[in-house]
């Protein structure tokens, strides 16, 4: 390479006055939650602040429950407080053995973030990934996708629908809808927000 | 507010390859995301499989459903490597997260998807039985198969 041309390409497109600037951000961290305590549900408030900035949320999870002689949680998630019947969810499972359809439909939460229990090894978190698709656009209900399991269990691809087009406020996680478990210290809830 | 998403490492290979290394992995991330793009030199299709910190013990376990265009399918494996998805002579490409992956109180836990277009798609929820944080972690395929050169192999770090 010539001396030229080696000093030009050390130059940034911004310091040759070209007005060209560095990518923006797309995938950015909103908040992470790392339970110091046990908690009966976690949640996300306040989101309409993001409303203007965000398109889409992605939450990532790793999780456990206290429930004793529990093997698994497959945990439920619901926005805006909502506890009525609004929501649908459908997934392929996979246990091990079979891999099998699952849907539940006009439920009070989706099926959305596995947690190991008890039973399992100590220091042994499920691992959810959950993709919230416009979640702030007032003309669309609201629909998620995800992957969420454990290697003890099962594996759950899965999406679901809050029939709602309010914009999100917030985003509430629980253990079990029909029982009081609580998620253990240590669990942990990141959400991000996606540009668009 | 600064990107969470960051490339930490690629790889394209130059020529073929039996397996692929990152290693001296910092710890700044949440999780990590690699994401394989490529294709073997023979076979219609193989697992890809990892190995964390050099570990070849029997420490991974997974479990995981194949979908092949006639059947729906699930298995377990607890082996010496944990099965992080699908590769094979058409393009293929999986993506697994792998989390919390230098938290000291947690096993290390993926979720993979797996596609090979000509052959079908697999998901996998995995294990690696270590609270160690991951500092390098090997690609290779379960059948010992060659990647092919101009394979792939991206790292990210997600900030959290």
């Amino acid at each position: 390479m010539s001396p030229i041309v080696g000093s030009l390409a050390g130059l940034s497109a911004r310091s040759l006055g070209w007005g060209l600037s560095a990518p923006a951000a797309t995938f950015e961290l909103i908040q992470t939650q790392v339970l110091a305590s046990s908690a009966a549900s976690v949640t996300f408030s306040s989101l309409g602040s993001y409303a203007s900035t965000y398109k889409h949320l992605q939450l990532r999870v790793t999780a456990r429950v206290d429930n004793a002689g529990t093997t698994e949680a497959m945990g439920f998630m619901r926005f805006n407080g909502d506890t009525a019947t609004n929501y649908s969810w459908h997934g392929l499972l996979g246990t091990g053995s079979a891999a099998s359809a699952q849907n539940s439909v006009s439920t009070t939460g989706m099926w959305a973030v596995n947690a190991t229990g008890p039973t399992q090894a100590t220091g042994y978190f499920s691992g959810s990934v959950v993709d919230i698709l416009d979640a702030f656009n007032t003309s669309k209900n609201k629909t998620i996708r995800g992957l969420s399991g454990n290697s003890t269990i099962d594996v759950f691809a899965y999406s679901g629908v809050w029939y709602n087009s309010s914009s999100l406020s917030s985003i509430t996680l629980i253990p079990q809808i029909t029982a009081s478990w609580n998620y253990i210290a240590g669990s942990r809830f990141s959400l991000y927000g996606v540009r668009g | 507010m600064a990107n969470s998403h960051v490339l930490i490492s690629s790889q394209t290979l130059g020529s073929t390859a039996t397996s692929v290394t990152f290693s001296s992995i910092s710890g700044a991330y949440r999780d990590l995301r690699l994401v394989i793009t490529g294709t073997t030199t023979t076979s219609t299709v193989d697992a890809i499989i990892l190995q964390f910190n050099g570990d070849t013990g029997s420490n991974y376990s997974v479990v995981y459903a194949t979908g092949d265009g006639t059947s729906a399918t699930s298995a377990t494996q607890a082996t010496t490597y944990l099965s992080s998805g699908v590769i094979g002579t058409s393009q293929s490409v999986s993506t697994i997260d792998i989390m919390d992956y230098a938290q000291a109180d947690k096993h290390k836990t993926t979720l993979v998807r797996g596609n090979t277009p000509a052959w079908g798609t697999r998901m996998i929820a995995g294990r690696w039985a270590s609270t160690a944080a991951i500092t390098s972690i090997v690609v290779k395929t379960e059948a010992a198969l060659t990647f092919s050169a101009g394979d792939s192999f991206y790292l990210y770090g997600v900030l959290g």
